[in-house]
C-alpha cells in the first residue's frame, strides 16, 4: 500500500515540476503566450484547461476498455470537446470578464496539445484515481506557468499586480477578498510617473510574449541542468505535441523510412 | 485517426470491424450531445440575462438623464438605436450602437446622443484592442473627451478641440475606429431628427 | 473587392495567425528547422484551412438557425479531424505526387489550433462565404509565409555563436520575438490604404 500511496503522490507531483508540460515537454505553448497579459487572465486560462484536464482524464480513463482502439482519437476528442463546450458555457454565464479576456482560446483548449496528450499517454492506459491525479498534477503545472508569464508580463508591462481579480472572482460575489482587485504600481509609488518610467507596452505585445517565454525557458533549462536533468527540447516528432494525435499513424510515416515520404527531412526532424 | 495503420491482429468479421466502433462513436457522441443541451438549456437564460443586464447598464451610462428607453428599433440604414425618454415622457435623446473596425478586429461603441445634438457619452460593448495601447480607449480619460461633441468629428493626434478627439498615444487606428464609430451615430442622428421635424 | 485584399493583407501581415495571434505555434517552433518541411507544412496548413472553411461554414448556418450553436466547437473539431483523414485519404489514392510531399503533414494538423481558430474566427466575424475562403487562405498563406522567414532565420542561428544558456529553445524563441516585432511595422497598413472604409 505504501509503495502505491507513492506513486500516486509521483504521478500528482511529476507534472508540475519535473514534467512541468510547458516548461519542460513545451506543450500548449499557443495558450500560453496568446492570453498571458496579466496574472489574472493566465490564471483563468490555467484553471479551465484543469479542470478539462482532470474530467477528460476521468472519462477516458473510464471509458478506456469501452473504446475499441480503432476509434480512440475521435472518441477522445469528442470527449474532450464536450467538457470544452461546458466549461465555455459555464464561463460565459457566470465569469463574462474572463470570456471576453480569453476570447477565442477558450473554445481551442479542445486543441490543446496537453489535452490530447495526456489522453492518449496517459488516460487511456491508467486507472481512474492515477489519471485524475496525473490531470490534476499537469493542470496545476500548466497554470503554474501561465502564472508566472501573467506575473511578469503585467508586472513591466502594465505596471501592475493582479488587476482585474475582482471581475474572475465576481462568480462568489461583490467584493470578495475585501475588495482586493491588484495594485497600481503607478498609484502606489506616483514618483515613478515624474521620472517618466512608463510601463514597456511592448512585454503585452506578442513579441514580448515570444521574449518573456524564452527566458523564462532559459532559467528553467539552466535549473534542470544543475539538477542533472536535460534542457527541454522540441523534438519535430518525438516530443511533438500533436505526435499524440497522430499517434500510429506519425509513427508510420517516422519509421517507414524507406518510404518515399520525405524520409530524410522526417529523420532531420525527429533528430533535432 | 489511425484506422489504415493499425491492421488488426486477426481476422474479425466485418460487423465487428465496422459497427462495433461506429456504434460506439455514436452513442459517445450522443450521450455528450445530450449532456451540453441540458447545461445549454440553464446557461443559456443566464446568459441572455446577463447581456441584457449589461446593455441596460450601458445605456444608463451613456444616457444618465433618460429614465426609459423604449425597444431596439433600426434605422433605414440598418443601424440599431433605442430612443430615450425622460421622466415628463419627452424624447431626451437616443442611443446607438455602432461599429468601428480596430487593431483587433471589430469595435461596438454605444453612443448617447441628446436631444440637442451633443453626445451625452460613450460605452463599449465589445472591444479587443491590444492590452496597453489600444485597450486605452477604455479609460475615462478618453471616453470623456467625446461627451458635449456635435457634427462630426476627427481625431488629432496632438491636440483635442471642438471638433477635434485626441488620439491614444500609439494607438491611432483605435482611435479612428472609435469615432468612426460615434461620427456613425451622430449622422444617424442628423437623418433621425430630421424626419421627426 | 477592396474589402477582399483588405483581408488578404491581414491575414498575410496585420493578423498574421503565428507572429500576431499565437495560432499555430507548436509547429512553428517544432517543424521550422529546414526550408522544405516548413513549406511542405504550410502548403498542407493552407489546404485544409480552405477547405475546412468550405466544408464548416455551411454547417454553421445549419447549427446556427436549429439554435444549436453551442455545438459549434464539438462539431467543427470533429468535422476538421474527419477532413483531414479524407484528403488523406483521396490523396493517396489518386495524387500520390502530392501525397509524397504532404501527406506526412496532415495528421499533424488535426490539433493545429490555427485551423480551428481560422473557422471560428470566420464565425465570429460573420464573414460571408467568399470572405470566409479569403480570409482562410490569406491566414493560413501569413502562416506559411512566417514558416518560411523563421526557418530562415534560425538557419542563420545555428552557424552562430550564442550564449550556452540561450542555446536551444530559448534563443529561438527570442528570434520569435525579433520576426514578431518587424511585423508590427504593419500595424495600420489597411487603414491607411482606405481599404476598409
Amino acid at each position: 500500500m505504501a509503495a502505491e500511496k507513492k506513486s500516486l503522490g509521483k504521478e500528482f507531483t511529476k507534472g508540475i515540476i519535473k514534467q512541468n508540460p510547458v516548461m519542460r515537454l513545451v506543450l500548449g505553448t499557443c495558450a500560453t503566450l496568446a492570453v498571458t497579459t496579466s496574472l489574472v487572465n493566465g490564471f483563468g486560462m490555467g484553471i479551465s484547461v484543469t479542470i478539462v484536464l482532470v474530467c477528460s482524464n476521468i472519462v477516458i480513463s473510464l471509458l478506456r476498455k469501452i473504446i475499441p482502439n480503432k476509434i480512440r482519437i475521435p472518441a477522445y476528442i469528442v470527449v474532450i470537446a464536450s467538457f470544452v463546450t461546458l466549461v465555455q458555457m459555464l464561463v460565459k454565464a457566470y465569469v463574462p470578464a474572463l470570456d471576453k479576456s480569453l476570447g477565442i482560446f477558450l473554445p481551442l483548449i479542445v486543441v490543446n496539445c496537453i489535452i490530447l496528450g495526456r489522453a492518449e499517454a496517459f488516460a487511456g492506459k491508467n486507472g481512474v484515481l492515477v489519471s485524475a491525479l496525473d490531470g490534476l498534477g499537469m493542470g496545476i503545472g500548466f497554470t503554474a506557468a501561465c502564472c508566472a508569464m501573467g506575473v511578469i508580463r503585467e508586472f513591466l508591462g502594465s505596471g501592475t499586480f493582479m488587476t482585474g481579480l475582482q471581475s474572475l472572482l465576481s462568480v462568489f460575489g461583490e467584493n470578495v477578498l475585501g475588495g482586493f482587485d491588484g495594485v497600481d504600481f503607478y498609484k502606489v509609488f506616483p514618483f515613478l510617473e515624474k521620472l517618466s518610467l512608463q510601463p514597456m507596452t511592448i512585454m503585452l505585445l506578442p513579441s514580448g510574449g515570444f521574449f518573456t517565454f524564452g527566458i523564462l525557458m532559459a532559467v528553467t533549462n539552466r535549473l534542470a541542468e544543475r539538477k542533472g536533468g536535460k534542457k527541454a527540447e522540441l523534438n519535430g516528432c518525438g516530443s511533438c505535441p500533436m505526435a499524440a494525435v497522430c499517434g500510429a499513424g506519425e509513427k508510420a510515416a517516422c519509421a517507414e523510412k524507406d518510404t518515399a515520404a520525405v524520409p530524410a527531412e522526417k529523420k532531420e526532424a525527429a533528430a533535432e | 485517426m489511425e484506422e489504415k495503420k493499425t491492421a488488426p491482429a486477426k481476422k474479425e468479421s466485418g460487423f465487428k470491424l465496422i459497427a462495433v466502433p461506429a456504434i460506439v462513436l455514436l452513442l459517445i457522441s450522443g450521450i455528450a450531445a445530450l449532456l451540453l443541451g441540458l447545461v445549454n438549456d440553464v446557461t443559456k437564460d443566464v446568459i441572455a440575462q446577463r447581456e441584457k443586464e449589461e446593455t441596460a447598464a450601458a445605456m444608463r451610462s451613456v444616457m444618465a438623464d433618460a429614465a426609459t428607453f423604449s425597444e431596439e428599433n433600426a434605422a433605414d440604414d440598418g443601424t440599431r438605436f433605442y430612443t430615450a425618454f425622460a421622466e415628463d415622457g419627452t424624447v431626451c435623446g437616443y442611443v446607438f450602437i455602432t461599429a468601428g473596425s480596430g487593431y483587433g478586429g471589430e469595435i461596438r461603441v454605444m453612443t448617447g446622443v441628446g436631444a440637442d445634438g451633443a453626445v451625452t457619452g460613450i460605452a463599449f460593448l465589445s472591444i479587443d484592442e491590444t492590452p496597453g495601447m489600444g485597450m486605452k480607449a477604455q479609460n475615462d480619460d478618453f471616453k470623456h473627451q467625446y461627451i458635449g461633441k456635435e457634427g462630426q468629428l476627427g481625431v488629432s493626434k496632438t491636440q483635442a478641440s471642438d471638433t477635434e478627439i485626441r488620439a491614444i498615444t500609439g494607438a491611432t487606428i483605435t482611435s479612428k475606429a472609435v469615432t468612426g464609430a460615434v461620427n456613425d451615430a451622430l449622422a444617424c442622428f442628423a437623418k433621425i431628427s430630421g424626419e421627426a421635424k | 473587392m477592396k474589402f477582399y485584399l483588405a483581408l488578404l493583407l491581414m491575414g498575410l501581415l496585420t493578423e498574421n495567425f503565428v507572429l500576431a495571434k499565437f495560432l499555430g505555434i507548436c509547429p512553428f517552433l517544432g517543424v521550422s528547422k529546414k526550408l522544405d518541411t516548413s513549406a511542405g507544412m504550410s502548403a498542407a496548413v493552407v489546404l485544409v484551412m480552405v477547405l475546412a472553411t468550405a466544408v464548416t461554414w455551411p454547417i454553421n448556418v445549419f447549427l446556427e438557425n436549429n439554435g444549436l450553436a453551442y455545438l459549434q466547437t464539438i462539431v467543427f473539431i470533429l468535422v476538421i479531424a474527419a477532413l483531414v483523414q479524407l484528403i488523406e485519404i483521396v490523396m493517396k489514392k489518386y495524387l500520390k505526387p502530392l501525397y509524397k510531399s504532404l501527406g506526412i503533414y496532415l495528421p499533424l494538423i488535426t490539433t493545429n489550433c490555427a485551423v480551428l481558430g481560422v473557422v471560428l474566427l470566420n464565425v465570429e466575424r460573420n464573414y460571408t462565404y467568399t470572405q470566409s475562403l479569403v480570409y482562410s487562405l490569406a491566414a493560413g498563406l501569413g502562416f506559411g509565409l512566417a514558416m518560411i522567414m523563421f526557418a530562415g532565420v534560425r538557419g542563420r542561428i545555428e552557424n552562430n555563436d550564442i550564449p550556452k544558456f540561450l542555446e536551444g529553445l530559448p534563443i529561438t524563441l527570442i528570434a520569435a520575438a525579433l520576426v514578431s516585432l518587424s511585423f508590427l511595422g504593419f500595424a495600420g497598413i489597411i487603414e491607411n490604404m482606405g481599404l476598409l472604409a
